[in-house]
């Protein structure tokens, strides 16, 4: 429709930074998945978490109402960074005590490991839509990082922001990779992927184990969820949801349970749902979007990269 | 094993009284007798977004409908009291039907100030018409709600085949523009009003274009946008969406002038769009009440009931009401709901220029309310030391 040359590459530098996003929320669905072959639906809420928390701390208690700059953005940034990462890691540590263990010692079927993610999901989000929370409609984030341009690449101007973003993700994918390749708590999470009994067998605390990977993952939503509430300037009470959604098909799409998946499937989420709102129309993304993801599953039905905790 | 049964339960029991709390807020039926001077009452209901995204919108028009409710109430004209049913729908078609079904089943209600919405109107309006139950929407500005054949549908306010072009021309004439693009929510309401301002536009609109109100990065439409280079963008929608996107059109670099509609006027836009709401300009079919004389003993009674001036629609809202108080000043006690409603029909059907603090109220054949264009659409543009819109005067002063 308006597909032409000139407006394919701005759309690839805005698809390529919202696809990071995606593949930062991906790792937890795909590490949980890795280990527990579980679809973790509440991840979503984890997510939401970690922005709403930051929101709170710095919108609501500190009041901070002016963009900062120097020493002190720094530190506010950082303390932002981690407040949201720690939130949404412990919402992720809640969430597997509270929920998951329970049915795990009962040794419940997979629909109710399912059923209880959408439930706790739903918990979650309607919980902060309540008035004494955030209440129904969007709320304004705090402002103390003023988002505003870098440069200006293909036509496309690049926020600080997004600069932020992509360093941010490409180093917390390093991380996770040097993690899960490299440390003991790692090739414990690689091993439980494998095999589980065997793994027990081995001396292996599978409990332990298991409340890592959530809280690693916990940890990349948060800052996802901290940037994206700096990024769009806002927080909602649903505000994981449609994220989510997305980070999950990305997970799928890179092959769920595959580290580098995440990154790839989100990326070329990002990229196919920006592509196709130049080209086809914005009403029609998610159709396109989806219909890709049906197509690669027919021909690679474990995603492109394959399933499996691999590093 | 037996202390986590306890805790399974515990939950459990905070879940359903979570449940509760959430259904008993819902507003209860109104059919118990009054509590007024008089031992009677009817129901007014009304519905709209009262909670959920566009709450900011559906607050300030229940707010004057609740305080006309209570002016009606004190002039003791009635003789029996009139009680109010909110129901919220949050601004959704889904939810609507099964609401308007709940209203239209209740015998004490004569008449229904809303739906708020136009596509919760759409949903709904079969619902009330059948029960020939008067809906008269203070706030839908949908043009093709007028055109279902509905008898019990009455608009107070111009719709957007008025307010459309009106907006059109203001970007031609007053703003002097010679490119322009309009974007939309793909909602009832927004694609048809972007559609009736790029119909008047004609050659002036370089492109249409549709935005997913759930997400939140518009990146990919802003691209194409920036791409034609426009004088203006006039955004058909409601505010949660409209400030985002202005502000990242302003982020993207988009120096065009942002324009948007009545659902976008609310203090919610600003905060949302943060400095690029400087200079956006709405159009609404809503007078100012603060700037009309016949409202101004409303204006401050509103400024005392809930320490803020009236916002959009609630000064219209406010004539619905008491229009529905004239038609039943000849009612008697004994007269059931069910036998009013038609009473009410039958008044807005014949009334003929009635005084209302907004404007003078006859209603044609299809229920709109007969009103000049010029007259009735306002132009407003944002203010950021009052932190929302303040009001330029209607378009006919403008575009003079």
């Amino acid at each position: 429709m308006h597909c032409n040359a000139a407006l394919i590459a701005p759309t690839f530098v805005t698809g390529l930074i919202l696809g990071f996003i995606y593949a930062l929320i991906a790792l937890g669905y795909t590490m949980v998945y890795g280990v527990l072959k579980l679809i973790n639906f509440a991840h979503d809420a984890v997510f939401a978490t970690g922005g709403i928390l930051v929101f709170y701390a710095f919108g609501q208690w500190f009041g901070i109402v002016q963009p900062l700059s120097g020493v002190s953005l720094v530190v506010l940034m950082a303390a932002s960074l981690v407040i949201g990462a720690l939130a949404s890691a412990g919402s992720a540590f809640l969430l597997e005590r509270v929920a998951y263990r329970p049915l795990r010692r009962r040794q419940g079927a997979r629909l109710s490991y399912l059923i209880t993610a959408i439930g706790a999901s739903f918990f979650a989000d309607y919980l902060y839509q309540q008035n004494f929370l955030l209440g129904p409609g969007k709320r304004e984030f705090p402002n103390y990082f003023n988002v505003s341009k870098a440069f200006t690449v293909f036509g496309s101007v690049v926020q600080n922001v997004d600069v932020l973003i992509v360093v941010l993700a490409i180093a917390c994918l390093i991380a996770l990779d040097q993690f899960i390749t490299r440390t003991r708590s790692g090739r414990a999470i690689r091993a439980l992927s494998e095999d589980q009994v065997a793994a027990q067998l081995m001396g292996i605390n599978n409990d332990r184990v298991i409340t890592t990977t959530f809280v690693v993952g916990g940890l990349f939503a948060g800052i996802a969820g901290v940037l994206y509430a700096i990024k769009f300037g806002f927080v909602v009470w649903n505000m994981g949801f449609v994220p989510g959604i997305k980070a999950f098909t990305a997970a799928v799409l890179g092959g769920i349970g595959n580290i580098r998946g995440a990154l790839l499937g989100g990326i070329l989420l990002g990229l196919i749902e920006n592509m196709s709102a130049v080209c086809v129309g914005a009403e029609w993304k998610d159709t396109v979007a989806f219909s890709v993801l049906v197509l690669v599953l027919i021909l690679r039905p474990t995603g492109i990269l394959g399933e499996g905790i691999k590093g | 094993m037996g202390r986590s049964r306890w805790v399974v339960l515990g939950s459990l029991a905070a879940a359903l009284s979570l449940l509760a709390a959430a259904c008993g807020g819902g507003g209860g039926g109104g059919n118990q007798a009054g509590g007024g001077g008089q031992s009677c009452s009817w129901t007014v209901a009304t519905m709209g977004a009262l909670s959920g995204d566009y709450a900011s919108i559906g607050t300030p028009i229940l707010q004057g409908i609740q305080y006309a409710v209570d002016q009606v109430n004190k002039s003791g004209d009635l003789a029996c009291t009139l009680k109010l049913d909110k129901e919220d729908s949050q601004g959704n078609p889904d939810q609507a039907p099964a609401l308007a079904h709940k209203i239209a089943s209740n015998d004490n209600v004569v008449a229904v100030v809303g739906p708020y919405f136009s596509g919760e109107t759409l949903a709904s309006g079969p619902i009330f018409n059948s029960a020939k139950l008067p809906f008269i929407t203070p706030s839908a500005t949908d043009p093709s709600l007028a055109q279902q054949g509905w008898t019990y549908f009455f608009r107070a306010v111009p719709n957007d085949a008025a307010q459309g072009p009106v907006a059109a021309e203001y970007i031609e004439k007053a703003l002097k523009a010679s490119s322009a693009v309009t974007i939309d929510d793909n909602s009832q309401y927004g694609k048809g009003l972007a559609a009736q301002v790029a119909k008047k536009l004609g050659s002036v609109n370089k492109g249409s274009f549709h935005i997913d109100p759930n997400s939140t990065d518009y990146s990919s439409t802003i691209a194409q946008v920036k791409s034609l280079n426009p004088d203006v963008v006039y955004y058909g929608g409601y505010s949660p969406q409209a400030g985002p996107l202005a502000k990242q059109l302003k982020q993207q670099g988009v120096a065009a002038q942002f324009m948007s509609d009545d659902g976008t006027k609310d203090p919610t836009f600003g905060k949302l769009a943060g400095p690029a709401a400087t200079g956006v300009l709405v159009t609404c079919p809503c007078a100012d009440p603060t700037k009309l004389p016949a409202a101004s003993s409303f204006v401050k009674g509103m400024q005392q009931t809930y320490g803020q001036p009236p916002g959009t629609y609630a000064a219209d809202a406010y004539d619905v009401v008491q229009m529905i108080g004239q038609a039943l000043k000849n009612a008697s006690s004994s007269d059931s709901g069910t036998d009013l409603r038609a009473t009410v029909e039958k008044y807005f059907q014949d009334v003929n220029g009635y005084q209302g603090i907004t404007k003078t109220y006859t209603f044609d054949s299809h229920g709109e309310v007969e009103v000049d264009p010029l007259r009735g659409v306002w132009v407003y543009k944002w203010s950021n030391s009052d932190k929302n819109f303040v009001a330029l005067g209607y378009a006919g002063q403008l575009l003079k």
